[in-house]
């Protein structure tokens, strides 16, 4: 883990194992492919 | 999703991702920069999430009866919206939060440029593809930075917006898009409200001065504002203009891009940057994918590949490239059933008050994100409210090259417009081909 990640994860204290789905959605309006 | 993955990624988190998209092995150069950045991917089947994983990360998108989500709650592995992952990363940093229906991906690229050129290093996350940051391994919507600065595009469409608590906020315009005014003005003050230091504002936008802010720098193209530029020029490949004695160059054309990067400069003032060296950040800042893109010229034909889908803008684009050319000839795209539903009576009289009669309008099928539907209306229903331009509705994608080639002569613009669907900019290219 890089330095950044004690300095800016204050709320993620332990190292996540996480899958995203749908990985390849962009934008910040994620929720518009929703129909 | 994928700025996120990015993030955590570089944190040192262990990141996977699943896509139907990978799985119909589309989008390929996409998934090959997440594979190469370290960044695992699954196939998106029943009884597909891997061993190990604590934490699943869906998106509005995601229905809640997804086979994945399903498992996921019967395995006990918690469910998180990227929007919660996010604010988590978000509230805990010097957080920087870029919001509006219109604007917000160029906004957060022009103050990511600006923070580099200052050297302060900023982690950001956004929702466009910041050019300058896209490499081999780098899609470019995001960067981790070694400072304790975090710029984020955050969302009103689906409500997750008053889960962030910037210091510093940006609102660029607020209009009817997904939701109705009444419904975003209760999400936009609350994120007013939970704004530590300052807001920055579009003073020209009615909507957004309506609401109660204690600490405002407010900007505005024209008028009386905190920041006005002066002595404005445009072309079609950007604008200069000088604020406060200092001469600001832009490489993203059109009046809408001015106010957007008053809104990054109004950033940079407030976390002491000095004007020329904000003026060499905006000057670095080479745009967003798919904002008005130039794909080419063939037989004095201009190609354009452009994400714009809500009605303001369609109405800035429009407005745009009118300036390129002598014709317009616009490819649209409508985006899911429902927004389409929702706003076609706004998005035809865009169309109607923003193209003239020697222009062209051709509408593709809706776009088509999966899911459950409603799937009764189709583009045809828009064009019939649309009044003005040349109207043709291209069923297959075929058709509409074939009367483009028939009618495009040199000195026309066309544009490809139409949101989150990569297989249009490759469709913009092959418009650029035919035509070659």
């Amino acid at each position: 883990m890089n330095k950044a990640l004690a300095v800016a994860t204050d709320r993620i204290t332990y190292e996540l194992r996480c899958l995203i789905l749908s990985v390849s959605e962009m934008g910040s309006a994620d929720g518009f492919g929703k129909q | 999703m994928s700025a996120l993955a990015h993030v955590l990624h570089e944190r040192g988190h262990w990141v996977g991702g699943s896509d139907r998209s990978n799985d119909q092995k589309l989008n390929q150069h996409f998934f090959r920069k997440l594979l190469r950045q370290g960044i695992l991917l699954y196939p998106q089947t029943a009884n597909s999430l891997p061993d190990g994983i604590t934490t699943l990360v869906v998106s509005t998108a995601i229905e809640s009866n997804n086979p994945d989500v399903l498992q996921a709650g019967a395995r006990g592995i918690s469910v998180q919206h990227r929007a919660a992952m996010l604010a988590s990363l978000f509230n805990s940093s010097f957080g920087i939060g870029i919001a509006g229906t219109s604007g917000k991906s160029t906004v957060t690229g022009m103050v990511a440029s600006i923070l580099d050129a200052a050297g302060k290093d900023p982690t950001v996350v956004n929702g466009g593809i910041i050019k300058q940051y896209a490499t081999r391994t780098r899609i470019g919507n995001a960067k981790n930075g070694s400072s304790e600065i975090l710029v984020a595009e955050v969302d009103e469409s689906d409500g997750t917006i008053t889960n962030f608590f910037p210091r510093i906020g940006v609102i660029t315009n607020v209009s009817k898009d997904h939701k109705e005014i009444s419904e975003l003005t209760p999400l936009f003050q609350t994120f007013t409200d939970q704004t530590a230091e300052c807001l920055v504002i579009n003073g020209e936008c009615s909507m957004v001065c309506t609401l109660r802010a204690h600490h405002a720098l407010r900007f505005g193209v024209e008028g009386k504002h905190d920041l006005v530029p002066e002595s404005v020029s445009s072309d079609a490949a950007g604008s200069r203009f000088v604020l406060q004695g200092t001469l600001f160059r832009l490489r993203v054309p059109g009046k809408h891009n001015i106010a957007n990067a008053l809104a990054a400069i109004g950033v940079g003032l407030l976390l002491n940057i000095p004007l020329p060296v904000i003026s060499h950040g905006l000057a670095l800042f080479r745009g967003i994918k798919r904002r008005l893109e130039l794909v080419g010229n063939a037989r004095g034909i201009t190609v354009i590949d452009d994400f714009a889908h809500n009605p303001d803008k369609i109405a800035a684009s429009l407005a745009t490239l009118k300036t390129m050319g002598t014709r317009l000839i616009i490819v649209f795209q409508p985006h899911g059933y429902g927004p389409t539903r929702f706003l076609k009576n706004d998005l035809a009289r865009t169309f109607s008050e923003g193209l003239r009669q020697q222009d062209m309008l051709i509408c593709l099928k809706i776009y088509d994100a999966g899911g459950t539907a409603d799937r009764s209306i189709t583009s045809q229903d828009l064009l019939d409210l649309i009044h003005g331009p040349q109207l043709f509705y291209a069923v297959e994608r075929l058709e509409a090259i074939a009367e483009i080639c028939r009618v495009a002569k040199p000195g026309d613009v066309i544009a490809v417009m139409g949101a989150r669907d990569d297989t249009l900019s490759v469709f913009a290219r092959k418009i650029l081909k035919a035509l070659t």
